[in-house]
């Protein structure tokens, strides 16, 4: 259930000592009312006059929420080597460009068009018949706000497999995101966003405020499948399964820390905004926000400090900061402040131990977002259930009957449960069938020279590979059939110049080969490589 | 000297390609796999690098 407030709601709310006093609204109000037709506005010009302020707060958390994407290229680019830096912050534009295209053409009708049996919207294609007064916010400011929703969960998915990616296949994989796995379970749980209608989960009474699972759980699910069907970048785990620190450490630690604080502020547009209203509603909403946020930051330092023995505490504290953030987001309206610091805290251990969790079984998630955003996700949702304040929900919901109030907490629960398992079956699939698609017909990977090298828009390093059709057959179904065969005809060359990154692989291609220092060195001469350039080869590779 | 891999990275498309373990490259009908590599559109790997069969 996205939010009911609608246009009517709009009203001067006058708080005195933290209370909300009725009588000295309704004087205000008369008052204020009186003034402005005095000086020759109807009425009427006063509510759009208040409507003009909601949709200045919509359009402001839109500008919020996009510094997010900046957010985000920060915080990707700045955990991955050196090599990648570049293309990952790419790749944060990229996915905003195509997903801007993609939903307006198709993933705004589909997720808030007239309904499909509750499964899929049909109408706003192209946004035609998308006009003003259909909610608290006219019909394109509320576009803008939901196309930074859309845009977030593509995003969420770059870092995950970042690395070793290609551009094309992300291309198309971010369409698709924007297209059609976001839009649908955005359908089901917000799809009475602007029509009143009934959908797959708004009908249960399903609550999401701001999108722990329609944004964050899907983009977390997303990344998790990437990760999984792509694979771990080349050598992230060792041959006995543990995992190797250098690409996991970040490339800047000012660049993480500055793009996760940016993160934060977009934060307080993403849930703040969601209330579409200007008001205290928002402040209260933006209270909570800040407090789990911190409460998670501090809870995973601690527990990464004392029960995780300081492994990676850096990426801990980070990741867990941005988990309290999307664990706080599906119910930052209707938690008192100590359910919201709760939420945090548990977000920041949770993150951890997901963390952990993820390094065990040998996913290389490249900048953690799987903790963050699927586990936080996850939890959030269920936060809604587990920490929702009845009396706080009541005063947002107004007379909308949801399990919360009318059944209790496990009412609410059961409904958030079939959500999370909803989201997990859906994206799941979806970002599975679309992935094998990819892999299939266009391939998932950079070729593994240039993953070395670093990905590159332009495609990577030209490095002639062994010439295999100069081989025999016999010796080629023993290659084929994974047998070791003799080091014998093979001819390897390399034609191209020397670059700091190709001088990079070029050492480790040579230390592999287990030769000699002094034999490396020949070799590279005899390969037309000039004597500085090996020199520096050899100072690089540490030989 | 005998050289060994234990991931194989192929082709698929211009600039696409998909890293799979040599159990998968082994499920492969095996005139395709040498046809795959007599295009040059397989690399061996070992340890998180490309491995050399040969000189």
């Amino acid at each position: 259930m996205r939010q009911q407030v609608s246009p009517n709601d709009n009203h001067v709310e006058l708080v005195i000592n933290g209370e909300s006093n009725p009588d000295m609204e309704s004087k205000t109000f008369l008052v204020l009312t009186s003034v402005i037709l005095a000086l020759g506005m109807s009425s009427t010009a006063l509510a759009q006059e208040f409507n003009a302020t909601n949709h200045l707060w919509v359009l402001i958390s839109f500008c919020l929420i996009f510094s997010m994407q900046a957010g985000f290229a920060m915080l990707e680019s700045g955990s991955v080597p050196e090599s990648n830096v570049y293309v990952v912050a790419f790749k944060n534009l990229i996915d905003w460009t195509l997903v801007s295209i993609a939903y307006f053409f198709i993933g705004f009708g589909i997720q808030f068009g007239l309904t499909s049996s509750g499964l899929f919207g049909s109408s706003f294609l192209l946004l035609n018949g998308l006009g003003y007064g259909t909610h608290a916010v006219g019909g394109w400011t509320y576009f803008m706000f939901q196309l930074a929703f859309a845009g977030t969960a593509a995003t969420i998915v770059s870092g995950a497999i970042a690395g070793r990616t290609g551009f094309f296949a992300y291309y198309v994989f971010s369409i698709l995101m924007g297209a059609l796995i976001y839009p649908v379970f955005g359908h089901w749980a917000w799809g009475n966003g602007i029509l009143s209608q009934g959908t797959l989960l708004t009908s249960m009474g399903y609550i999401d405020f701001a999108g722990s699972s329609v944004v964050h759980m899907t983009g977390g699910v997303a990344s998790l499948v990437g990760a999984i069907l792509i694979g771990p970048r080349l050598g992230r785990f060792g041959i006995d399964g543990k995992p190797r620190d250098p690409p996991s450490y970040p490339t800047s630690g000012a660049l993480v820390v500055l793009g996760t604080l940016v993160l934060w502020f977009g934060w307080f547009g993403f849930n703040g905004g969601s209330t579409l209203v200007a008001g205290d509603f928002a402040g209260r909403v933006i209270f909570n926000t800040n407090l789990a946020a911190s409460a998670a930051s501090v809870a995973a330092f601690l527990h990464a400090k004392h029960l995780q023995g300081k492994r990676y505490i850096g990426n801990k504290i980070i990741g867990g900061t941005i988990t309290g953030l999307v664990a706080i987001t599906a119910n930052s309206h209707m938690v008192a402040p100590i359910g919201a610091l709760l939420i945090g805290i548990f977000a920041g251990i949770i993150h951890n131990i997901a963390y952990e969790l993820l390094l065990k079984l040998k996913i290389d998630d490249a900048v953690g977002a799987v903790p963050v955003h699927l586990f936080g996700g996850m939890f959030g949702i269920i936060s809604v259930a587990l920490f929702g304040d009845a009396g706080i929900a009541a005063e947002f919901y107004k007379n909308v009957p949801i399990p919360l109030i009318t059944g209790g907490m496990f009412a609410q629960l059961q409904v958030q449960i079939i959500g999370v398992l909803l989201n997990l079956l859906w994206v799941g699939v979806s970002s599975f069938a679309v992935y094998s698609l990819i892999k299939k017909f266009i391939g998932l990977r950079v070729s593994p020279e240039e993953e070395m090298a670093g990905v590159t828009l332009e495609g990577g390093v030209t490095v002639k590979k062994p010439e295999f059709h100069k081989m025999t057959e016999e010796e080629l179904r023993s290659i084929a059939e994974g047998k070791a065969i003799e080091k014998k005809t093979m001819k390897v060359t390399i034609e191209e110049t020397a670059n700091e990154r190709l001088v990079a692989w070029i050492t480790s291609y040579m230390l592999m080969k287990d030769a000699k220092i002094e034999e490396c060195k020949r070799m590279l001469i005899e390969k037309g490589w000039s004597r500085d350039d090996v020199e520096r080869a050899a100072k690089k590779g540490g030989f | 000297m005998t050289e060994k891999y234990d991931q194989v990275s192929i082709k698929v498309s211009e600039g696409g390609y998909n890293v799979i373990s040599v159990a998968e490259w082994q499920k492969i009908d095996i005139l395709k796999r040498i046809e795959l590599m007599k295009e040059g559109k397989v690399t061996f790997l070992f340890e998180g690098k490309i491995a050399t069969l040969g000189d």
